[in-house]
């Protein structure tokens, strides 16, 4: 039992060691900036959420949205279903992708040094008969009043418009708990050709029972000149 | 349009956020409270006066000293706001003059808040009047004001965080730098209307760090950053960093000449 329990722990390692090797080495097609995931799920929780990415580039802005409903079928599972929009190039807003995602919160928080959590993860893009799969590691680890949130995908894609190809991206938080509605971040995502880093903050209003309301907003600037341009992140997430 | 008024804000806001986190260290440091809030919110609606005040005026005041009024204006503002700094840095080492220390900081605020504030109001007002997306832009300004606030309490944390683990007076460091980056302004003001001379760039660092990226503007917030720095920058720079460092020293200085002659 403890020699298993050390293999599992040897093999997150070894998984989350290998996609930060190749999060700087192996490069995509896709949008890089969405969100960093915590790895917790609560048991009957049922969600919407509504994410809004704005990026900049010289003078082009580019907007897509997302909108999302999620249920935890177990208590340490999370189902959640997205529709993807995007605005294109003559300002016409339309249904670009969907997805089904789950995450599985595989410790308790607080139960090991870290909290650790899986995510899966299944797209299409609905034109041009694209798909991505991504699976990933979720670490959170909290130091006195603040944490620090890695995540690490491996992703999978293939399609009409697409090399099939493996990539991989790596994001990362690091958040000081200052007050429940107004904790400051510093976000930085890898991955794709790109590199970026900039300030966030995310807070939550509580309701009453499981009820609360979750605001993420995040600033991200390229870091390389081969990540230019801006992007600025916005997530709503209405947790019942 | 989201974006640009998150990037306007950015722009224009990051100085005043960045000071308040030094004054505030400053005042942590020194052990001076800041407990009359009548007074505070005085001088924060003071300021914003002045900014509206002087964004209405800057368009008059830059035709006025035969077109060099407003870089005139806006270098003797920088100029004013580093010997105030620098003078609240010697005064760190006495500990009274608490009401002298408290006048010095406030006159740093209301300087670089009016005249970024200003700017600010300029430039809102042109994309409102362009755009008509009233709604985008007052959520624009939200989301900005959260983000400035969010990088001034993390520099808040991390300068104390490296006051009692690195270095006591290193936030003091930081609020020089910081005086110095407002030098160099006044000198590109100066620069701009020929009344200090334009020489030759020394170096070009512009393809390690653009001046207008992200990094760049925070650094040039924070520093005083130039791409392309002329001789006479270099030379202003290191003397306005060496003065109030030996001004700090005297006392220790003027103790160790003492005791090498007796």
């Amino acid at each position: 039992m403890i020699i298993m329990s050390i293999l599992y722990r040897c093999g997150i390692i070894i998984s989350f060691g290998f996609a930060l090797f190749f999060g700087s080495t192996v490069y995509a097609d896709g949008v890089v900036i969405d969100k960093v995931y915590h790895p917790y799920v609560l048991p009957n929780e049922k969600e919407f959420e509504w994410r809004l990415f704005s990026h900049r580039e010289n003078d082009n802005n580019k907007l897509a949205q997302r909108i999302a409903y999620g249920q935890s079928v177990k208590e340490n599972l999370m189902l959640e279903f997205y529709l993807v929009g995007e605005r294109d190039i003559d300002n016409n807003f339309d249904l670009v992708a969907y997805e089904v995602e789950a995450r599985w919160m595989l410790t308790e928080q607080g139960e090991y040094w870290a909290d650790w959590g899986l995510l899966f993860e299944i797209e299409k893009e609905n034109k041009q008969k694209n798909w991505e799969v991504t699976s990933g590691l979720l670490v959170e680890k909290e130091f006195g009043r603040t944490s620090l949130t890695l995540n690490a995908f491996v992703i999978y894609e293939w399609g009409k418009t697409l090399k099939s190809e493996f990539e991989t991206e790596f994001r990362l938080k690091y958040r000081y708990r200052y007050i429940e509605q107004f904790q400051p971040a510093i976000e930085l995502y890898s991955g794709e050709n790109y590199l970026g880093i900039g300030p966030a903050f995310m807070g939550l209003q509580r309701f009453s029972a499981q009820k609360q309301l979750k605001w993420e907003v995040g600033f991200i600037t390229g870091l390389d000149s081969r990540s230019k341009g801006h992007v600025l992140r916005l997530a709503i997430e209405y947790e019942f | 349009m989201l974006i640009n008024t998150v990037l306007l804000f950015l722009h224009n806001a990051l100085p005043v956020f960045i000071i308040t986190s030094l004054l505030l260290r400053y005042f942590s440091v020194n052990n001076i409270e800041l407990n009359n809030r009548k007074w505070l919110l005085f001088c924060v609606f003071l300021t914003i006066m002045a900014s509206f005040f002087l964004s209405s005026n800057l368009e008059s005041l830059s035709q006025e000293f035969s077109g060099k009024g407003s870089e005139l204006f806006l270098s003797v503002g920088a100029i004013l706001v580093y010997l105030s700094i620098i003078t609240l840095i010697i005064l760190s080492n006495i500990h009274h003059c608490v009401a002298v220390k408290k006048c010095l900081a406030f006159i740093t605020f209301f300087i670089i808040s009016s005249i970024n504030g200003a700017h600010f109001i300029i430039y809102l007002l042109h994309y409102w009047t362009q755009a008509q997306q009233e709604e985008t832009i007052v959520v624009g300004i939200i989301l900005g004001g959260g983000i400035c606030l969010s990088i001034t309490i993390l520099f808040y944390f991390l300068l104390r965080y490296m006051d009692k683990n690195i270095y006591s007076k290193i936030s003091g460091y930081f609020l020089l730098f910081f005086a110095l980056g407002q030098l160099m302004q006044a000198i590109v003001f100066l620069q701009q209307v020929d009344i200090l001379s334009s020489s030759q760039p020394v170096w070009d660092s512009g393809h390690l760090i653009a001046e207008n990226s992200g990094i760049g503007q925070l650094l040039t917030v924070l520093f005083g950053y130039e791409t392309t720095p002329s001789l006479l920058q270099l030379f202003i720079y290191t003397v306005a960093l060496i003065i109030p460092l030996v001004c700090t020293k005297l006392p220790y200085i003027l103790l160790f000449l003492n005791g090498k002659k007796s």
